[in-house]
């Protein structure tokens, strides 16, 4: 009994281990969709709509990438597995998903021991602290005492227990599974504070019922580069999540949006990047093991970068968030993909 | 016919009698399991490594030991920061596993008994509300039910900021000591100061009383059929107002129960004994408090009213004989204050404890009282009318008679549902407990990516938790289950024994007719002996902070190896007195012996280092000096309790390796004869 238990585990960490090792690309492609992680929930980034259909920031990654592989962003050549904070390496080291595009900060320990490759950053953030306005607190560093709600198995716990150990303060932690959890126990006053990434934070709380009566302190206390990333190993598979990220990028360099992109495609101009990334010259695409037109059809499903980034997250929309870092290079922000030559 | 068939010659031996005979069969295909069985792990083991070197990623504990980096809300007993080791952050969470087992096991028994025999009551709105308890709790997952009491905490009790301010719209209870907020209950804690020792003494030198009362009673009882002497029949209404006033007066003096209803503000204050503070509403409290008492108390009976005198009146005296010695009471009351944003002081039991523990200890409570109804049921309805025709009352029917029957075919599945108690509180992340899973098997697991070896870990955690659970029990139903005639091979050690004194704990059954009646004593202390030693080791190997010690995961393998190896001797020794009983008592003897050599040994080599230090001048380091010293450097403990020099060590290990596979070798290859050794040596058979 207790030696079946041992091997059942021994097993089945095995059998798990055993499905992460042939290229990943043919993978997909011969199974027809690509498998997705996504967070469980956090408005704005990723979310399911009236009709169940996954929306958001970080889902219009994985459909960019799927409209590359196969053409088609849709739900018939994407699905998504929500994944918390626990489970979401697990899930992309054991071959459960094919990529994780799940607000993860890019670290030096889940890039190089996890083995796994951040393929780029979509969000540039920081973690931050929510209290209630109530509470009249203006500054993290009043937070001595307080009772600090935090999402277990990220590296806001971590950030999150240095910073209060180098301020000389204490806290009470109260660790929690998903963000729908946290919001729970925040709003019943079961925590003072509720901190995650900034931009976390702001999805979060437009989903309060009175967004007003809560504040994000001034205080960032941490780099929190948020990207997709794929399981280490796998370069080909790496190349294709990289470089459809990057295309959304340069695509706002360059102004193609969903709307011209068709057809500054079918009438190649004369700006040679453009035509490149188009498929018009040369033959990137197949490079990589694409079909010519992969950055066309990944743009088609969202439009780019910054189409993407207003239409889920942006001072538009209930999470209101500004560019901010996230702006291109050229506009002030960090933002800024590598040439497509 | 048998003459022939005995006679006959053997058969040549052909390949198919494998298979065909039965003499060959049965090895035969046993042979063949234990091939694949082996050839399974091995693939497995092989299949795992592989795919673990496919991922890049090694298989070790060294990871254990990096600092954890994320802080605990529960602590307990340890030291614990963000900067502790990843095998603290482990042992963190092993204790608050072994909080809500501990706890849990008890609630849930309390709940099952009272539930299952009210489940019988003739009350039919009794028994009728049990069942639906009992039917509804059952039928629902544990989970749902830790999620709602959880939810129900959070939602329905104030925050703390409630309580603050002229605005508060919630006020503690019970005179300011206890707060419900939802992020738990703030309770008041003991602080024990100066002069506590002997409060603490006095209150165990009660408990001993109470034990030899006990045995004087039962004693007095077996003489003359009574259960006390007559001129003690006047015990509880003598002694109630006693009592009562004892009580009250350490309520008092403790302050604990300091009611505001006439609006006189007094507050909770400590140390109210040398104050000799009394308001007018205090007074009315406490004289309420002494009646109550007072009428408790007189329905006690006899031998209770007696033991809870024993147990009280000695410390409360001595509790006011320090406070005027040491100018101040010996134990205080911390009670919690509100203080920033949450409160302070006193004992905290968080929300994520309370709704787990509620959760836990109702849900398998209703399996308890299952239990419970069933043992009930199992006694014979003669039984309880035999009581009744010798005059016995219902209650008493039901202590003497039903339930010292029922017990024996209760505890067996009592045992599995405190493994399963134990094993559901896993459950405890959920809520945000932070017990072992959700330390070592969530957060460490999660920060470090090692999946492979916590859960190997978390496992072995369990496992070895569970074993422990089943054999204290085990133990315990030795104890009460029906003694039969040759039972007492199979009668193991018990605790409760160990205060009837070592040399008789042999009386069941037939057990005093044995040749060998009295051997078992002697084995008492040889366990404890093992148990002491099996703790310092798990202790220094596990749980000593690191700045004392290399931590164990970076020893060598060598040395890692040789520290298991003599943990699991001394646990296999102790296991095998346990529950093999007398069938090992020699060899186990034999390696105590072993070992008190080589502790004996210890001078001896203190002398030698000394010469080596006169005549060479080299340090006391016995690396330089004796040929095993250098065998072990990292085994500290060993070092660090002078009387155990590494060379004796090395002998215990290697003398006590010997034995233990010559035990082995006895229990698998041996006739396992049915007295030991000693005894057979006295017959003059062996």
């Amino acid at each position: 009994m207790k030696l079946s238990a041992l091997l059942g585990a021994v097993a089945t960490v095995g059998l798990m281990a055993g499905g992460a090792s042939a290229g990943t690309l043919d993978d997909v492609k011969a199974k027809g969709f690509l498998q997705c992680g996504v967070s469980t929930g956090v408005a704005g980034f990723a979310f399911t709509d009236a009709s169940g259909v996954w929306d958001g920031f970080d889902v219009a990654v994985c459909r960019a990438v799927a409209a590359a592989v196969f053409g088609d962003g849709s739900d018939t050549h994407v699905k998504f597995t929500p994944t918390t904070g626990k489970t979401r390496f697990t899930a992309l080291a054991s071959g459960e998903v094919d990529m994780l595009a799940r607000n993860t900060t890019w670290t030096f320990s889940r890039d190089v021991d996890l083995k796994f490759e951040f393929v780029g950053v979509n969000y540039y953030d920081g973690q931050g602290f929510m209290v209630p306005a109530s509470l009249g607190v203006e500054s993290a560093l009043d937070l001595n005492g307080a009772t600090v709600c935090i999402q277990t198995g990220t590296t806001t716990e971590l950030n999150l227990a240095d910073f209060f150990r180098v301020n000389g303060m204490t806290y009470e932690p109260v660790p929690i599974e998903t963000n729908a959890e946290a919001e729970q126990n925040y709003l019943a006053g079961a925590c003072d504070v509720y901190t995650t990434d900034a931009s976390g934070l702001a999805a979060t709380r437009a989903n309060f019922p009175d967004p007003s009566a809560h504040v994000i302190l001034p205080e960032i206390i941490s780099k929190e580069p948020l990207g997709p990333l794929v399981r280490h190993g796998d370069n080909d598979w790496g190349d294709v999540v990289r470089w459809v990220l990057n295309a959304l990028i340069i695509a706002e360099e360059l102004g193609i949006t969903k709307d011209n992109v068709a057809d500054m495609a079918a009438n190649a101009g004369d700006n040679p990047e453009i035509n490149r990334l188009l498929g018009a010259e040369g033959e990137y695409g197949a490079m990589m093991g694409l079909p010519a037109d992969w950055a066309v059809k990944a743009i088609s499903v969202n439009g780019n970068y910054g189409e993407i980034f207003a239409k889920y997250i942006g001072e538009e929309t209930p999470i209101g968030l500004a560019r901010g870092l996230n702006a291109l290079w050229t506009e002030g922000g960090i933002l800024y993909a590598p040439p497509y030559r | 016919m048998s003459e022939i068939a005995t006679n006959a010659p053997a058969p040549a031996f052909r390949v198919d009698m494998l298979w065909t005979d039965s003499r060959y069969r049965s090895r035969f295909f046993q042979v063949i399991a234990f091939v694949v069985f082996i050839a399974a792990i091995f693939w497995l083991a092989t299949n795992a490594k592989t795919n673990l070197e496919t991922l890049g990623k090694d298989f070790g504990f060294v990871f254990m030991t990096q600092p954890s980096s994320y802080d605990i809300n529960q602590v307990l007993l340890v030291d614990y920061t963000s900067r502790s080791s990843h095998s603290t952050a482990a042992i963190v969470g092993i204790l608050n596993t072994l909080l809500i087992a501990f706890f849990g096991c008890i609630a849930a028994t309390i709940v099952g008994v009272l539930a299952g025999v009210a489940r019988l009551s003739k009350n039919w709105v009794i028994a009728r509300l049990m069942t639906v308890y009992i039917e509804g709790v059952r039928n629902i997952p544990v989970l749902l039910q830790i999620l709602l009491w959880y939810a129900i905490f959070i939602e329905t009790l104030p925050q703390p900021r409630a309580f603050k301010g002229d605005t508060a719209t919630a006020s503690m209870v019970f005179g300011d000591a206890v707060a419900a907020t939802n992020r738990g209950f703030y309770l008041p804690g003991p602080v024990f100061v100066e002069g506590s020792f002997w409060l603490v003494l006095v209150f165990i030198l009660s408990v001993v009383g109470i034990v030899l009362f006990g045995r004087w009673t039962t004693e007095y009882q077996r003489r003359t059929g009574d259960m006390v002497p007559p001129q003690l029949r006047a015990a509880p209404m003598l002694l109630a107002p006693v009592l009562a006033a004892v009580v009250t007066f350490l309520v008092w003096s403790t302050g604990l129960l300091v009611f505001d209803i006439f609006g006189g503000a007094d507050g909770a204050e400590a140390a109210r004994f040398l104050g000799l503070e009394m308001t007018l509403d205090g007074a009315v409290v406490h004289v309420a408090l002494f009646a109550l008492l007072c009428f408790v108390f007189s329905r006690l009976s006899e031998t209770a009213a007696i033991r809870t005198a024993i147990l009280i009146v000695p410390v409360t005296l001595a509790f006011g004989l320090l406070a005027l010695i040491y100018g101040t009471n010996p134990m205080v009351w911390d009670f919690p204050t509100l203080k920033g944003f949450n409160f302070d002081g006193g004992i905290h039991a968080r929300n994520s404890f309370v709704a787990l523990w509620f959760a836990l200890s109702l849900y398998t409570g209703a399996f308890i009282a299952e239990n419970v109804r069933a043992g009930i049921m199992a006694v014979a309805k003669g039984q309880t009318e035999a009581a009744f025709a010798l005059g016995l009352r219902p209650k008493r029917t039901m202590n003497l008679i039903i339930l010292p029957q029922a017990l024996r075919v209760i505890i067996p599945p009592l045992i599995s549902q405190y493994l399963n108690l134990t094993k559901n509180s896993s459950l405890a992340i959920a809520v945000g407990y932070m017990d072992v899973t959700a330390t070592l098997g969530g957060i460490t697991l999660n920060q470090t990516g090692k999946e492979m070896q916590t859960i190997l870990l978390l496992m072995a955690f369990y496992l070895s938790i569970s074993l422990t659970i089943s054999f204290v029990m085990n133990l315990y139903n030795e104890n009460v289950k029906l003694v039969e005639r040759t039972s007492s091979y199979g009668f193991g050690l018990s605790f409760a024994n160990l205060f009837k004194g070592p040399w008789d704990n042999m009386r069941k059954g037939d057990a005093k007719m044995r040749e060998d009646y009295g051997v078992w004593g002697w084995m008492i202390p040889i366990a404890l002996f093992y148990a002491f030693w099996l703790g310092i080791m798990l202790h220094y190997v596990f749980i000593e902070d690191l700045s004392e010690r290399a931590s164990y995961f970076t020893w060598t393998t060598y040395n890692q190896l040789i520290a298991l190896l003599m943990i699991a001797m001394a646990g296999g020794v102790l296991s095998t007195i346990m529950l093999k009983g007398s069938r090992f008592i020699d060899l186990a003897v034999v390696e105590f012996i072993v070992f008190l050599c080589a502790v004996a040994a210890a001078p001896l080599q203190r002398l030698w280092d000394s010469l080596a230090w006169i005549f060479t001048g080299s340090e006391f380091g016995r690396a330089d000096v004796f040929p095993f010293g250098d065998v072990m450097p990292e085994i500290g403990f060993l070092q660090g309790l002078s009387w155990v020099p590494e060379a004796s060590a090395v002998f215990v290990i290697v003398t006590g390796a010997a034995i233990r596979i010559a035990i082995i070798a006895y229990a698998g290859l041996g006739t396992r004869p049915n007295v030991t050794y000693l005894n057979r040596i006295r017959e003059g058979r062996a």
